[in-house]
């Protein structure tokens, strides 16, 4: 007599076999998502780094100072001269746009979701009377794969 | 066979009848206990999806077939589905009526007690031959009903003796004196026959442990294995006969809502009732892909899931890890490495400036701070050769190497140390595994100059002719082995 129907456990079974087949394909879709994932990341950071390092060049000297570890925060973070106002395409003041989830919600989400951070480490260096640079350390950490991420990048600023 | 479970009798016409039909008498014939026959399973599948056919389909065919045949097939359909239980079990008393007994107590066996329960308990307060039947089929099966439904059913009994001692074994044995109570308060006594009837009903109970089962009409039925009896709910004070007969089948009122009996069926009956025509095997399938696949996304992606994005919620004030990784060297950071790596930036700015004093004391704090920081280590070596104290340079560049092994640019120093120290063979030695881990053209030079100075030409002329062909159009390298070659033939013989 002709079986009418799969039962439960064949189901099951097959669902099983599936499973085991999909695995691996699973696995490589997992592994090559985190590394576009990371180098998206890196590729981020390494952006934000040199932003500030071009800003520093532009900053009076007196005004480079430490930001101390934890860092500060670059979504919704201070009026520092580097993202906060992040740009403005008008001629007042008003257009100036933060970065915030009101005004650049894509972005801010994008910083919250990996805890984008900065942080300086200046250090005045005095060779002579008169000749004297800053080392500074930027320190960018974010969060990812629930580690704490970093990338750094030195840049000496001298006073002109 | 034809296959399918969703086709209705009004469309597939006689075929699926016949096919039925033939399954039924299949089944009763085959040999082994009932459920474990082959056409068992064959039977479910053909049956339960006839379940929503119109009553007059059932009307019809279940009378054409044999008794026991058409009881096995209504409870069949009867135990997938609490919805259209109460439609075929009375169809099933219907059948039940006309069985044998033997016949009878066979199928029954096969079917849960809850199931029996609910068909034949509400036909108890049923007149002849219903109330009877139910009786003896509850009582030869040990099913017992709630000692408060007692005096209910007893007054609705038709009252024969047969019925009484059927009763009498509905009532549980640990609830006897309880129920004997309540037919004293509960049965109007004032209406004629009832005293008598409650006494002799009474008295029964009280033999009952000393009797054995009354035989069903005409046959004795064999006696199945009860491991467990199921009793219906407790009966309440006013309740309609419908309510009474509805708790007697186990089930809620029908005013208690449909949520309950699905409560009761569990999830599978749930699921294929609210989508009928659907093959419950289909629905398991689909359910088990629904548990699949996040459980494989869950194991592949680990831990490495991406947080989620806290919109709209305030930002917690970020602690300081004990760590970070480097997103670049994947090295550990840690704030001590930070401070260190900080003093080593600032002497790289002496040294740039040639400042070596200044920058080794810068070189010597970041060691200091970090011991495992190769490139102070090696950066300490350098400033000490710049300041010709040859000997702590080398032992700098050699611990540099330890720390290091494939360390660039420490081995050349070794040998420009050792060449200052005019010992040629560690120099070569030296010049060799630079040479070795980088390949690079100005280390090619340096070396082969070394060699052209202790007049091993030929050794210079093969390090300069094994460089990439890059290099072969290289100006110092074309100019170095034209020296090369003429030294090397002004000393041929």
């Amino acid at each position: 007599m002709n079986r009418r129907a799969v039962s439960f456990v064949e189901v099951i079974m097959a669902m099983g076999i599936l499973a085991m087949c999909m695995l691996p394909v699973m696995t490589m879709f997992g592994s090559s998502g985190r590394a576009v994932l990371k180098s998206q990341n890196l590729a981020f950071a390494i952006g934000l780094a040199h932003k500030i390092s071009q800003h520093l060049l532009d900053t009076p000297y007196e005004l480079i100072i430490d930001v101390p570890l934890p860092g500060s925060s670059i979504a919704d973070g201070p009026d520092d001269g580097f993202f906060n106002p992040l740009t403005n395409i008008e001629s007042t003041a008003a257009g100036a746009l933060r970065i915030t989830q009101a005004q650049l919600p894509e972005l801010w989400n994008f910083l919250r979701k990996y805890e984008f951070r900065y942080s300086l480490i200046v250090n005045n260096v005095n060779f002579a009377a008169g000749d004297r640079m800053k080392c500074v350390g930027i320190i960018i950490t974010w969060k990812e794969g629930g580690k704490d991420l970093l990338y750094k990048l030195y840049t000496y600023v001298p006073d002109m | 066979m034809s296959t399918g479970n969703s086709r209705s009798p009004d469309s597939a016409g006689p075929s699926p009848i016949q096919d039925l039909r033939k399954l039924l008498s299949s089944w009763a014939r085959e040999a082994g206990p009932p459920m474990s026959r082959p056409s068992w399973s064959d039977l479910q599948l053909l049956l339960l999806p006839l379940k929503g056919s119109p009553a007059a389909f059932w009307d019809t065919f279940l009378p054409s077939l044999p008794p026991s045949h058409a009881l096995l097939a209504t409870l069949v359909i009867a135990q997938s589905d609490t919805q259209v239980r109460a439609v075929f079990l009375q169809r099933a008393c219907n059948a039940a009526l006309q069985t044998p007994p033997a016949q009878l107590f066979d199928t029954l066996n096969l079917f849960p007690k809850e199931l029996i329960l609910s068909g034949f308990g509400p036909a108890l307060l049923s007149p002849a031959p219903f109330g009877p039947l139910a009786a003896a089929v509850l009582a030869g099966l040990e099913i017992t009903i709630a000692p408060g439904d007692v005096p209910l059913v007893l007054a609705a009994s038709t009252g024969s003796a047969e019925m009484l001692e059927h009763l009498a074994r509905l009532v549980p044995p640990e609830h006897i004196d309880s129920v004997i109570q309540d037919l004293d308060t509960q049965l109007d006594t004032s209406r004629p026959g009832v005293a008598d009837l409650r006494d002799a009903f009474v008295e029964l109970l009280k033999e009952l442990p000393r009797r054995s089962l009354p035989a069903v009409e005409g046959d004795s039925p064999s006696k199945p294995p009860a491991p467990t009896s199921p009793t219906a709910e407790p009966a309440r004070s006013d309740e309609t006969l419908a309510q009474a007969q509805a708790r007697l089948a186990g089930l809620r009122a029908a005013g208690d809502g449909n949520a309950k009996r699905a409560e009761e069926s569990g999830v599978s009956n749930a699921i294929s009732s609210s989508l009928p025509g659907i093959d419950r095997n289909f629905l398991a399938g689909l359910v088990a892909i629904a548990i699949c696949i996040p459980l494989i996304l869950y194991l592949t992606t680990e831990t490495d899931q991406e947080p989620a994005v806290t919109t709209g919620t305030p930002q917690v004030p970020a602690k300081v890890p004990k760590f970070w990784t480097d997103a670049v060297t994947k090295r550990k950071i840690t704030r001590e490495f930070l401070a260190a790596d900080n003093d080593f930036q600032m002497g790289e700015m002496f040294l740039l400036r040639e400042q070596f004093g200044d920058a080794l004391s810068l070189f010597r704090d970041a060691l200091h701070r970090d011991p495992e920081h190769v490139a102070a280590q090696f950066r300490i070596g350098c400033c000490l050769f710049s300041l010709d104290d040859h000997k702590g340079a080398a032992q700098a560049f050699r611990k540099s190497l330890e720390m290091q092994p494939d360390l660039p640019q420490a081995n050349l120093f070794l040998a420009r140390i050792s060449v200052a120290a005019q010992e040629w063979d560690t120099a070569i030695a030296h010049y060799q595994k630079e040479f070795d881990l980088a390949g690079d053209v100005a280390i090619a030079l340096e070396y082969a100059g070394m060699l052209r100075k202790l007049g091993r030409f030929p050794e210079a002329i093969k390090l300069l002719t094994s460089l990439p062909p890059r290099f072969s159009g290289h100006l110092e390298v074309v100019n170095l082995l034209a020296q090369l070659r003429e030294d090397a033939r002004g000393i041929a013989p």
